[in-house]
């Protein structure tokens, strides 16, 4: 329990670190909020009312305290494009990009597991430089470009899935799965090119322990020795990379979000970046963080679920 | 943007001693051969572009979206660009912007690495600044960077490399405890030798092989990444002719004219996959401890 | 073969089964699902704001016309009918006139419309735009004396009072219950509440991806048929989606796959999508399209020098741009420096040459003479309006090869529909052009024709500033005759030209997509949604 406590509190900085360096980005960046704020038809006297119920006339780092009592409280302001507050716009979007996330999640896993326990027992053969040629092409192809195409083939060619968009839960999982499908699965492509170099480089240093060799003379089928064995003491390494891909998977979510418009937080980001929406950019950055740095706890606590090591 | 293990434990020591032969024996391998030559052809074709290539920005809206001809081998793009042009002048923009990124994320990420590593009180502020940084997605902070400040080739590789740093910065310091908890570095110390001097003859020659490899990977995912940022319309100007951005362009006609988007993305993925396969046999080679790696 | 190998070989067949299954499973639920209730609209730009007095963008102003109703309203031949009025009497010496409600107007509060809310939403209407503007400056009062009653006395006999009230683009006079209508017009209304056929579901607003609308069950339609703004607004859907794809491509292939039902706007070199397409069709705008303009802002340096706007004149000619956007569809657009359209009813050519002749030696001259110091010209350049794209690209190597300094910053059109009303220095977020677009009803008639104005500070975007252009705006208002009407137009033509208002890109026809199983489309410069319905 310590160590949980110890590990979530040492998150308390990093986050606060975190605020700052984005504010301080948004805020020093040319252009004035206010006077977007304003809008059409907005009078000198307008803009300046603004700035003053904003704060924004006020030195960065008392600007910096008001924004931060206020994110304290979980309000995070208001957009300077659609005056809508922050966190009604965060939590509008999070369902699809969760569900893309997992989608995804499980997709690779469904694809690189096999692919890299294969390569580790193949190992130096042609299957495995046939898997790992591909793991490495896969992070060689931008995923906008995976996407396209699977857009083409099977959204415009052969109308299996939608073209675009997303479909809530509230219109059935089958809808949203069928909605998620090619994002997920261009996604995937990607992340289990990553994932399985990671498992089959835990596997073949598995294959080589004491223990392995025990039970390799004791006689047992290499199946049992595979999956038994080596691949839950590969299950660290692997599962470390799986938290750590997650900011690769987010960058990725960002990007197949536009591909296949679909309004997650990703698009939220990518737009309110380029409108220069500094509140929701200060708050869906800080989110995406939180959401890292609250992963790799849980990463970093699964650890004591595989490998009875840690817990002693 | 490329990944590394989220606890720092000092690097196993490095065991071998530093520049023996057989390293060298890496360049001889075919897939190497094979990858340097590719990298090297798509240097000579940047290089050479003028000469090869005719005008990648002059428009012509009269042969929009036009068929191979004499004079635009590979057709013409929605603004009657050449897109034989555009594709061999692209190759500047992905390689400036893969080598500058490499260059200056070995730089800063050693220098603060080292620091960090060497300074007990400003090591461990370096490295809560580090975590900071690597706790927000790379991808979100280039795009942020990019997008806030003015848009251009500069912007661009500086938005690529600051949530590169931070990587480099991590592994440089794994691998500066590692070697400072070495024997024969805990002996030098104590005859007197200066913590500049064990800097230069002890520390940065160990770092050479992992930088190097980290270095390529980060070669790669910059390239990668500065077809996303040109992808979601915050890279190097509209005009400037770039894989990415004729990428972009292309996603509009990518039904009645997908060899738009591929022959940009052919040659794209080719660059990167000869620098992902050069990173991979150098970390066979230098790295012992075999770098996790990933990509966009 | 060992164990292994086999329980790999079934483990990766039964994968394979599964996964295959599942795609067709899923893939003969598709379309099924697909409501028929629902109409689907993609339009030119996303919903940012739901009040289309705070802004004159055309998205915010398509949607108001679900969500609102106008007193008077445009019918097909342009004639003004009485929409939420029942009728209307004027006074003998032309002064005074009198306006009665029609009855069961109620607002999607639950309220019900009364003359007092009609009289607010005008005045705030009247206090930012333009042919409002003039209407209120040529009031005696407004009033309502009861609720069912609208009283206007004007100060002199003026013809237009009742087109200003059946305005049919932008800002269209829409009436909102007065409480909201007593928002500053600088401040959009938080609350979208009108008394038209659809009622906004606020829950479901994901701004920069969707507006939901439902059919509002209390709005009572006129009896007579449908024509264009006029007639009656029967609701045929239940659920009207505003939906925001920026990328056109993704939108015309959503369309043809049936996830949605229009889209405003297909680029001309996207028709070859929908050829042997049989879900989707496209019909070109028969109301004589749009102008496209770059708008040049008289505040900010170089512009602020007429030499300068001269030289970016001389600098431009609009085949170039015309045929970037529309390649070789030329039954699509036409070369046109005309400020009120070359089809409209005050066409003349008067003082086009200018505009319509490149002249890059002159354009160096006049650079020179103004002492032009490199100063880049800052472009915010939409990016998803695909035609932007394109005339960017030819924009900025004309510049270039003129010896302006081109700066392009790259956003979405509602950011720029935004940041255009910045009168800030270029570095403090202001800006020096950008590209729009207006339909030909806003433009052929010079009271509503934002470029002639010369209102200065509190005229349109780019605020050029004439007293001249002010007085033959005045005059144009109560000119009786063609003839004189004719002659003022001129003038104001020559007067525009000579300031550099707008440089005119030329005219275009654009083309809407359409799922081809809908029927009702109404001809209109504005598109509506009422009177459309699936065909069965």
């Amino acid at each position: 329990m310590a160590y949980i406590a110890g590990r979530i509190l040492a998150a308390v900085p990093i986050l606060i670190i975190v605020s700052v360096f984005i504010f301080s980005l948004v805020h020093i960046a040319p252009g004035d909020p206010a006077v977007l704020l304003a809008g059409d038809n907005a009078t000198p006297q307008q803009v300046s009312e603004i700035r003053e119920r904003l704060h924004l006339d006020e030195p960065l780092p008392v600007q910096f305290g008001i924004w931060a009592v206020k994110a304290l409280q979980l309000d995070l302001g208001q957009s300077i494009y659609s005056g809508q507050p922050v966190t009604r716009l965060i939590a509008q979007r999070v369902e699809p990009t969760l569900v893309l996330g997992f989608v995804t999640l499980v997709l690779t896993v469904a694809i690189a597991l096999p692919l890299g326990i294969i390569a580790a027992w193949k190992a130096n053969t042609v299957v495995d430089r046939a898997i790992m040629g591909f793991a490495v092409l896969g992070f060689s192809v931008p995923v906008f470009a995976i996407g396209y195409s699977l857009v083409y083939v099977f959204a415009v060619e052969l109308r299996w899935f939608p073209v675009q968009g997303y479909k809530t839960l509230a219109n059935g999982p089958l809808e949203t799965l069928r909605s998620v499908a090619l994002p997920a699965f261009a996604l995937a492509l990607v992340f289990a090119a990553l994932i399985a170099r990671v498992t089959r480089a835990a596997m073949l240093e598995v294959l080589n322990e004491n223990h392995i060799r025990t039970a390799r003379a004791k006689g047992l089928g290499t199946a049992r020795i595979l999956i038994v064995h080596a691949l839950k003491s590969a299950g660290v390494p692997i599962i470390t990379v799986i938290g750590i891909g997650l900011a690769t998977l987010i960058g990725g979510v960002v990007v197949t979000e536009s591909v296949f418009n679909i309004p997650g937080i990703g698009r939220l980001t990518v737009d309110a970046i380029t409108r220069r929406d500094y509140p929701v950019v200060q708050g869906v950055i800080l989110f995406f963080s939180a959401m890292l740095i609250g992963v790799n706890i849980l990463v970093d606590l699964s650890y004591a679920l595989f490998d009875p090591r840690v817990r002693g | 943007m490329s990944v590394t293990a989220p606890s720092e434990k000092p690097a196993a020591a490095p065991d071998l001693p530093r520049a023996r032969p057989s390293r060298l024996k890496v360049f001889a391998e075919p897939t190497t051969l094979i990858s340097l030559i590719i990298i090297g052809g798509f240097v000579l074709m940047a290089l050479c572009a003028p000469l090869i290539a005719s005008d990648p920005i002059a428009i012509s809206p009269a042969e929009r979206l036009d068929g191979p001809s004499g004079a635009a081998p590979l057709g013409r793009d929605h603004l009657g660009r050449d897109v034989f042009a555009r594709a061999v002048y692209g190759a500047r923009v992905s390689l400036s912007v893969g080598f500058a990124v490499a260059a200056l994320t070995t730089i800063f990420g050693v220098a603060i690495g080292v620091y960090a590593g060497m300074s007990r009180v400003g090591g461990a502020l370096v490295m809560r600044l580090n975590d900071a940084m690597m706790a927000i997605p790379a991808v979100l902070l280039a795009i942020a960077l990019a997008a806030l400040f003015r848009a251009g080739l500069l912007a661009v590789i500086i938005a690529i490399t600051v949530p590169e740093v931070p990587r480099m910065v991590r592994l440089v310091r794994s691998v500066v405890l590692g070697v400072k908890a070495q024997p024969y570095v805990t002996a030098a110390v104590s005859v007197g030798t200066s913590g500049l001097a064990l800097v230069f003859r002890h520390i940065l020659p160990n770092t050479l092989g992992p930088v190097l490899v980290q270095a390529t990977y980060a070669c790669a995912s910059a390239i990668i990444a500065s077809a996303v940022l040109s992808f979601l319309g915050v890279g190097t100007a509209p005009e400037t002719p770039s894989w990415g951005g004729m990428m972009a362009d292309a996603r509009r006609y990518f039904r009645i004219h997908p060899e738009l988007m591929l022959y940009p993305g052919i040659l794209l993925s080719l660059l990167v996959l000869a620098v992902n396969i050069l990173g991979d046999r150098l970390s066979d080679a230098l790295d012992p401890r075999k770098l996790k790696r990933g990509g966009l | 073969m060992t164990i292994w190998a086999r329980t790999v070989r079934t483990a990766l067949a039964a994968a394979l089964i599964a996964g295959a299954s599942t795609a067709t499973f899923m893939a003969s639920t598709t379309t099924a699902a697909h409501a028929e209730d629902t109409l689907r609209l993609r339009m030119n730009g996303d919903i940012n704001v739901m009040d289309p007095i705070a802004t004159t963008n055309f998205t915010i102003r398509n949607a108001a016309y679900l969500v609102y109703d106008t007193l008077f309203a445009l019918d097909e031949t342009y004639t003004v009918q009485p929409q939420m009025a029942e009728g209307h009497t004027v006074s003998d010496d032309g002064l005074t006139y009198t306006i009665t409600l029609r009855e069961g107007l109620m607002f999607h509060d639950g309220t019900p419309v009364t003359a007092a809310d009609a009289v607010a939403s005008l005045e705030r209407w009247g206090s930012v735009d333009g042919l409002g503007k003039i209407l209120f400056s040529k009031m005696d009062s407004i009033a309502a004396p009861d609720d069912k009653t609208i009283v206007i006395t004007m100060a002199e006999p003026w013809g237009l009072v009742l087109d200003a009230l059946a305005k049919i683009s932008s800002n269209v006079p829409v009436i909102m219950p007065k409480r909201l209508a007593e928002t500053p017009a600088s401040e959009p209304v938080k609350e979208p509440i009108g008394s038209g056929p659809y009622r906004m579901v606020m829950d479901e607003w994901v701004p920069g991806s969707i507006a939901v609308y439902e059919k509002f069950a209390d709005y009572v339609p006129r009896e007579e048929p449908a024509s264009m703004a006029a007639g009656g607004k029967v609701a045929n859907f239940d659920r009207v989606e505003i939906v925001y794809i920026p990328d056109t491509a993704t939108a015309i292939d959503a369309l043809i796959a049936g996830e949605i039902d229009w889209i405003e706007e297909v680029p001309a070199d996207m028709a070859p999508f929908f050829e042997g397409v049989d879900t989707a069709k496209t019909i070109v705008a028969e109301q004589s399209g749009n102008s496209m303009q770059l708008v040049v802002n008289h505040l900010n340096p170089p512009f602020d020098n007429p030499k300068v706007r001269h030289a970016l004149q001389l600098a431009l000619e609009q085949e170039p741009f015309l045929q970037a956007a529309f390649g070789d569809a030329t039954e699509r657009y036409l070369e046109c420096a005309a400020v009120f359209f070359c089809n409209g009813p005050y066409a003349t050519n008067v003082n086009t040459d200018r505009v319509l002749t490149r002249d890059v030696a002159s354009a160096k001259a006049l650079l020179e003479e103004a002492g032009y110091d490199g100063t880049p010209v800052h472009l915010m350049h939409v990016t998803d309006i695909a035609t932007h794209d394109a005339y960017y690209s030819v924009l900025k190597p004309l510049l270039e090869e003129a010896g302006f300094v081109v700066d392009a910053r790259p956003a979405d059109w509602a950011t720029v529909a935004t940041r255009r009303a910045s009168k800030a220095a270029v570095d403090e977020g202001g800006w020096n052009l950008f590209f729009t677009g207006w339909g030909y009803i806003d433009q052929i008639n010079p009271m509503t024709n934002v470029y002639v104005a010369g209102a200065c500070g509190d005229g349109w975007f780019g605020w050029a500033c004439s007293e001249d252009l002010q007085d033959l705006r005045q005059k144009f208002a109560v000119a009786t005759t063609e003839a004189e009407k004719a002659e003022l137009a001129e003038q104001m033509q020559a007067l525009t030209h000579d300031l550099v208002s707008f440089v005119p890109l030329g005219q275009t026809f654009p083309s809407q997509g359409l799922s081809a199983n809908l029927e009702g489309f109404l001809e209109s410069p504005v598109p509506f949604f009422w009177n459309v319905k699936r065909a069965q």
